[in-house]
């Protein structure tokens, strides 16, 4: 069962609503639609994915808390950083943000 | 009785000479025979004092007069090797399928990674597609992705990996500095599934611990369900436990930690369990210091020449994994992805440690071929690695 969004996360998007945050926003229903719904409220929308039907997008915390309430919304989850694991490579959270 | 102690390739070898013709071959003598009074002939012969025996350039004449000898046990032709260094690759056996003529050929293995560089010699003709997810293009400006390519798919004579005929279609979705988002790992999966590929690495990942539903294993997943099977790294974050990341905790791909090729765990392997209490990760192959390609430019790991560097990592365990499972899939190309994992699983050398740090043992290329469990005693040689000679001796009766 996926978890619609991590407590934690909510509570950094409620704690920061001016911030603008990278998400995965996975969604039910047409894509095309979904694309276009995201842009109306406001998110950038980098990329959209086949395996798992979502999109890659940037926007405010306070757009991401708008989007808990759209039904054809099935989770929202940081797009969190992934290292190479060799053991030189830079550990997670030291990258991007 | 001096023609059975003469091993059947040196036997082929006279055949087809003539008398005069030279062969270099490899005697071996009586255990309580002094070095002194080892029967020699030919030119050149070389004696060795940890191992009864002596190299030396024969005449077939000179070969029957020796095996003739009550003092020689045995006479084998010295072929010539190639080194199939590291010693990983021959540690899990991979050598012995490819004795099968299977080296993954036909086989599409994608890379999903910092890219690769494809001007390297040992993947010659097999980079089959690349394509960047990164805005950096998709060469390799880290060196991570294409040491990684070399363990799966290298067909070095120096440094050869586990599956030299497959392959390879190259994502680029981690930055210079090895990173990326997950957004980009999910968007090189998209590509992937769309590739003639049976197999896909990730050699990446993030923080535990986790539960498997996060987008990227979800998607690791869902390329499982498109008959693709997923590699992924368990991470480097042990000997904790639960310190498995994502990807490494979805549920369908094969989670690979690290060990050594001499079957010790690597300390820093991720353990299991899972957030939600699933065992990981599945199988543990060699990950300390491998011995790889090296990209252009790049100093990634330590770098013994040009052309190649030494990493360690789960990282460098789950290549393994790719090569085996290409190697596999050359052999039994009906197999699905769970039947393939299966398979690998029920074959791996249990090591007898917590299945959170073992998954179920080290995965082994020739007995997941065979299909059997490993046996208790020493498997078949490599044949065509670099052996040391005193292991040559002690298999080949």
């Amino acid at each position: 069962m996926v978890q619609r969004i991590d407590p934690a996360l909510e509570r950094k998007l409620r704690e920061h609503p001016n911030a603008v945050v990278r998400l995965i926003v996975r969604v039910t229903g047409e894509a095309t639609e979904a694309r276009s719904r995201l842009r109306g409220l406001g998110a950038v929308v980098h990329r959209s994915f086949v395996l798992v039907p979502g999109f890659a997008v940037s926007c405010s915390s306070s757009t991401a808390i708008r989007l808990l309430r759209e039904p054809w919304v099935v989770s929202i989850e940081e797009d969190r950083v992934v290292s190479a694991q060799s053991r030189a490579a830079r550990r997670p959270g030291k990258g991007k943000s | 009785m001096s023609s059975i102690k003469i091993a059947a390739g040196l036997a082929n070898a006279m055949s087809s000479s003539t008398a005069h013709n030279e062969h270099r071959v490899i005697v071996r003598y009586r255990a309580d025979l002094t070095i002194a009074a080892r029967p020699l002939a030919g030119k050149s012969p070389q004696q060795f004092s940890l191992i009864p025996a002596a190299a030396m350039r024969v005449t077939s004449d000179e070969i029957q007069h020796l095996a003739a000898s009550t003092d020689v046990e045995r006479v084998w032709l010295d072929l010539p090797v190639h080194t199939c260094l590291d010693v990983s690759a021959p540690s899990i056996h991979a050598p012995q399928v490819w004795q099968s003529s299977y080296t993954g050929h036909g086989v599409g293995i994608a890379v999903v990674d910092t890219g690769i560089d494809p001007g390297h010699p040992d993947f010659a003709g097999r980079v089959a597609a690349m394509e960047d997810f990164t805005g950096e293009g998709p060469h390799d400006n880290h060196g991570h992705g294409t040491h990684v390519a070399g363990i799966a798919a290298g067909d070095g004579t120096r440094y050869r990996g586990v599956a030299p005929g497959a392959s390879l279609y190259v994502a680029k979705v981690l930055h210079s500095d090895g990173s990326g988002y997950m957004s980009e790992v999910i968007a090189g999966l998209d590509w992937a599934i769309q590739q003639d590929v049976r197999v896909i690495n990730l050699s990446l990942g993030g923080v535990g611990p986790c539960d498997g539903t996060d987008a990227l294993s979800t998607a690791c997943d869902a390329a499982v369900d498109h008959g693709v099977l997923v590699c992924v790294a368990a991470g480097n974050f042990g000997p904790g436990a639960s310190t498995v990341g994502p990807p490494g905790c979805a549920r369908r791909p094969l989670t690979v930690g690290a060990c050594t090729s001499q079957e010790e765990i690597a300390h820093f392997s991720a353990r299991g369990p899972t957030a939600d209490g699933r065992v990981k990760p599945d199988v543990l192959l060699p990950g300390v210091d491998i011995v790889s390609c090296r990209a252009q430019g790049t100093s990634m790991g330590s770098p013994i020449d040009a052309l190649y560097t030494r990493a360690s990592g789960t990282s460098m365990a789950t290549p393994h994994a790719s090569g085996l499972i290409a190697l596999l899939l050359q052999a039994f190309p009906e197999l699905s992805p769970d039947q393939v994992k299966q398979r690998i699983m029920d074959t791996a050398k249990d090591l007898g440690l917590e299945a959170n740090a073992q998954g179920e043992g080290r995965a082994d290329a020739y007995q997941a071929y065979v299909g059997t469990m490993p046996p208790s005693e020493p498997s078949p040689p490599p044949s065509g690695c670099l052996l040391s000679l005193v292991q040559l001796l002690r298999l080949q009766h």
